[in-house]
């Protein structure tokens, strides 16, 4: 859907990852209560998940399709996103374009988006219309409309979602760099958008294909979240989505794995950009892998916000940096950690190396202090409750730990291990995993200069 | 959509294989929920502020709010604009027992932030805590309310930070138009009209922000908000006890403005942003404030016109021609007479082509192109259903109560609202859009390539071309 959707190379940002699984702290008085859903899956395979919230009258709707970027072949990345905005396109009794239409006639919301690992689609509106946003799922569900002419026209919109969030932007390619350098075969390699080129290369019939492979209802999760009853809710979803019938063939899980880093890497690379940067990145481990709470919590340390560590040395001490960011990008398979420097004029990119490693050196050399773990405890806390509030926040949290974790008691359970948390486990992982042999080195230097 | 289509058939709840479903049906919606608008209390406390409480208990948080009746509009002087935005900003800079890094180490550990801001014409300052942290989180609000210090090498930083601003927003299209629209429909001698410059910012000292500080967060104009997991009882002694040296005294501003000036001719003005790939596009004229018994009606009309992205502005421009990524229209409702403004951001090739569709739409739903029912009952869906999801989240809660509250609407407002919007008839719409919405004397604010794009506007014939510079100055070529 041009008009909001979005992708994303999630980075520590990415509010489906951060919601999800980052599980704070708090003192027992701020603990929130525990989701009380119901949770089945229906004979076509669909995982159903149902949450009453009787809060506000409005309903949330989303439909996970585990399908993402990873799952792309190559020659033809950009392709999940891509074929995100064809879901907008109009199915049998839906016309293009109806879908959003429809949701905001009657007041509320929808959009979808597209990461690594997943596909959402959502609807927020009057409860009583419940039975028009299933319906609406159930028609592209079952039948899409797939069309060379719309097929034109939405890769020319995503081409240019392309040049606005990429390519015009200063740096807007730095994910890109990092992930080709660190990554040989795991798809994480490449963007979310994927390349111009594989864009231009993709054809309708990869369209249908791709339909018939992911978009089926034994690959997908519908999580409801309002002000309904769980039985009539339940009701509807086996009306409309029950009946959708399930992929002859198993959906594929054939993602190659990543070998294990062996040595430290360091490159230079050159691209038009005003001033040089510099990147320390580290393999890490998966989400809900347990060494991933320790890890959300180094992260936290280092590189989150303006009190984090790598910008108070880098930016607020020495100087050394202009900017310094960073964060662990925790999703479904083991991914990367990476500290970003744009370097000061001044200073010199070896400078700016040496400082992000120091920092992270620091964490594995002496235990995190008790205050800077309460911080982070405490900010997640509130991340976490503030996380659960909405009907969407709620169906956020609950498609993730079906889809990702594949563990819907995640949802709730991951509190407590953040609240156990210690220095010692923050310094275990970041002995782990802040290794010199694990480590990407990546310069980035402007184009014709001589640094 | 048709509302016949969406009444065809009564929805029957049966399991999934007993019965084949008709898919081309569109489903009838279920029982229609009963609006539950929260409830709250009011009252006053020692410092003459009111206070309102809504309890909220899913949650253990608390979205708390002091908002001032009043803003830089009616408390900065023009030679020193952004006076009100730098003091806001100094709140966290230090007290006189925390300096800045101590309170934010403070803030950071109770894993929150308090936000300060001070817009045209009201100012706030909260945050959104844990139950568990509010006590602590209030007790540094008031302590940033009442006993800031304003460092001075602060008030340097932040004044390089504001030139650094300026400067980047000359080269911003949007910002741009920012500044020159309401130049051009104010005039210099209006608020309205009146931005914050280089040398208004230059022009701040140390005393000036400390004068506004105690001129401004007085409590006599000021509604504490709390929403969320408290006690209506307890939190008021908490409050009371927290606020307890903010010394009584303001009262609500008045919000005389001076006398508009009269309305131009129809007339374009073009402000050169040369090699811009696209032109930004801000056209309309002054609007009624808030309190206009034509409220309801405007925004039914709006909702037609340019309110959502199935308008009639964006399913043209957008959808159907492809020159923008989204165009939409607005009334900028407050105490004043708030702009309405209809634009968005075209491709610079088609500037003309998308200029006679802004005026064609603008002409259609003053009368030329008639509404239909399904447009009628869309907009009206549309802005009734709207309403609960405002009330979902601590910090929704607390906007719409405040809301009533500095806009004086009844305390009955969002259990009418359904009713009044239900009112308003097709008549009513083509009559808002007529007496809003001034034809003959529009204001066209164009940000763009003026060498590509000057004589195409010339040549549709719709208005006369003045260049002015980038605060709205006529350059006079």
């Amino acid at each position: 859907m041009p008009w909001t959707a979005r992708f994303r190379r999630a980075g520590a940002a990415a509010a489906l990852a951060a919601v999800a699984a980052l599980a704070p702290i708090a003192s027992a008085a701020s603990r929130p209560p525990k989701l009380d859903y119901t949770m089945t899956t229906l004979p076509n395979g669909l995982n159903v998940v149902l949450l009453e919230d009787h809060s506000t009258p409005i309903v949330h709707v989303q439909v996970w399709y585990h399908v993402g970027s990873k799952n792309e072949r190559p020659g033809r990345t950009g392709f999940a996103h891509l074929f995100e905005h064809m879901m907008f396109k109009g199915s049998k009794n839906v016309e293009p374009e109806g879908h959003p239409s429809y949701i905001s006639s009657v007041g509320g919301q929808s959009n979808a988006f597209t990461n690594e690992d997943a596909t959402v689609f959502w609807e927020t509106l009057p409860s009583q219309y419940l039975p028009l946003a299933l319906w609406l799922e159930a028609d592209r569900m079952a039948t899409l409309r797939i069309e060379q002419k719309t097929f034109e026209t939405e890769r020319e919109v995503v081409k240019e979602e392309r040049r606005m969030r990429v390519e015009n932007q200063p740096y807007g390619r730095l994910q890109e760099l990092i992930y080709d350098q660190a990554f040989t075969v795991h798809p994480y390699k490449h963007p979310v958008v994927g390349s111009m080129k594989d864009l231009e290369a993709a054809s309708v019939d990869d369209v249908r294909d791709f339909f018939h492979t992911y978009y089926v209802p034994n690959n997908a999760t519908a999580v409801l979240v309002g002000d309904f009853e769980t039985k009539d809710a339940l009701s509807l979803v086996n009306q409309y989505l029950g009946r959708v019938a399930k992929s002859e063939k198993p959906v594929p899980r054939d993602i190659p794995r990543e070998p294990p880093q062996t040595k430290e890497k360091r490159v230079t690379l050159q691209e038009e950009w005003p001033l040089p940067a510099v990147v320390v990145a580290h393999h890490i481990t998966f989400d809900g892998n347990p060494d991933s709470y320790p890890l959300h919590i180094a992260s936290k340390i280092l590189s989150d916000g303006q009190s984090s560590r790598i910008y108070r040395k880098l930016v607020y001490e020495t100087g050394i940096a202009l900017a310094a960011f960073g964060g662990g990008n925790i999703i479904e398979d083991p991914n990367l950690f990476f500290a970003v420097a744009i370097v000061q004029p001044g200073h010199t990119t070896d400078e700016a190396a040496r400082a992000l490693i120091a920092e992270l050196d620091r964490l594995r050399n002496e235990p995190v202090s008790a205050t800077e773990l309460q911080q982070a405890k405490n900010q997640f806390a509130r991340d976490y409750i503030l996380g659960r509030e909405s009907a969407k926040d709620k169906a956020e949290v609950l498609g993730h730990a079906v889809v990702i974790h594949n563990d819907i008691k995640t949802a709730d359970g991951e509190f407590d291990i953040f609240q156990n948390m210690s220095p010692a486990d923050v310094q275990r992982v970041a002995r782990t995993y802040f290794t010199p042999e694990n480590r990407i080195v990546i310069t980035i230097v402007p184009k014709g200069s001589a640094q | 959509m048709t509302r016949t289509l969406l009444s065809i058939v009564a929805l029957s709840l049966t399991l999934a294989g007993q019965q084949t479903l008709d898919r081309s049906k569109i489903p009838p919606p279920g029982k229609l929920p009963v609006l539950r608008v929260p409830t709250w209390t009011k009252t006053t406390i020692d410092n003459g502020a009111d206070l309102i409480v809504s309890e909220k208990h899913d949650l253990p948080l608390v979205s708390f709010t002091i908002t001032i009746v009043g803003g830089a509009d009616q408390f900065e002087s023009a030679g020193k604009r952004g006076v009100a935005s730098v003091t806001a900003s100094m709140l966290n800079e230090g007290t006189r027992t925390r300096d800045g890094e101590a309170l934010s180490n403070a803030l950071q550990l109770l894993g929150t932030s308090i936000s300060v801001s001070v817009g045209s014409e009201t100012g706030s300052i909260g945050f959104v805590s844990t139950t568990g942290k509010f006590p602590q989180t209030l007790d540094i609000l008031a302590d940033m309310l009442v006993n800031p210090t304003f460092p001075a090498d602060a008030l340097e930083r932040l004044r390089g930070q504001r030139l650094v601003a300026l400067e980047q927003a000359k080269a911003q299209p949007n910002a741009i138009a920012g500044r020159v629209y309401p130049r051009v429909l104010y005039g210099a001698s209006h608020p309205f009209g009146q931005p914050i410059t280089e040398t208004t910012v230059k022009a701040i000292t140390r005393d000036d922000v400390v004068a506004f500080h105690k001129a401004f967060f007085q409590p006599g104009r000021a509604v504490v908000t709390v929403v969320g997991d408290v006690s209506a009882a307890a939190v008021k002694t908490t409050i009371e006890h927290a606020l307890a040296a903010w010394p009584k005294g303001g009262e609500k501003p008045a919000f005389t403005y001076p006398s508009l000036p009269p309305p131009s001719s129809m007339t374009i003005y073009l402000v050169d942003k040369p090699g811009a790939a696209q032109s930004t596009f801000a056209i309309g004229n002054p609007g009624p404030p808030r309190n206009t018994p034509d409220y309801y009606s405007l925004q039914v009309m709006n909702t037609i016109l340019g309110g959502m992205f199935q308008s009639r502005l964006n399913a043209n421009i957008r959808e159907e021609k492809g020159y923008s990524y989204g165009v939409n229209s607005g009334f900028a409702y407050g105490k004043g007479p708030g702009a309405f403004r209809a634009g968005g951001d075209i491709v610079s090739a088609k500037s003309d082509a998308a200029l006679v569709e802004f005026m064609k739409e603008l002409r259609g739903i003053g009368g030329s192109r008639p509404v239909t029912d399904d447009e009628l009952s869309m907009a009206k869906d549309s802005l009734i259903q709207r309403l609960p999801a405002q009330f979902a989240s601590v910090q929704g809660i607390n906007g719409a109560i405040t809301t009533l509250w500095t806009q004086t609407l009844p305390g009955d407002y969002y259990q009418q609202y359904g009713a009044k919007i239900g009112a308003v008839t097709k008549e009513d719409v083509v009559r808002v859009a007529k007496q809003y919405i001034d034809l003959d004397h529009l204001a066209i604010v164009i940000v763009g390539d003026r060498a590509s794009i000057e004589a195409p506007l010339k040549a549709t014939g719709i208005a006369p071309i003045v260049v002015t510079d980038i605060e709205g100055n006529r350059s006079g070529s």
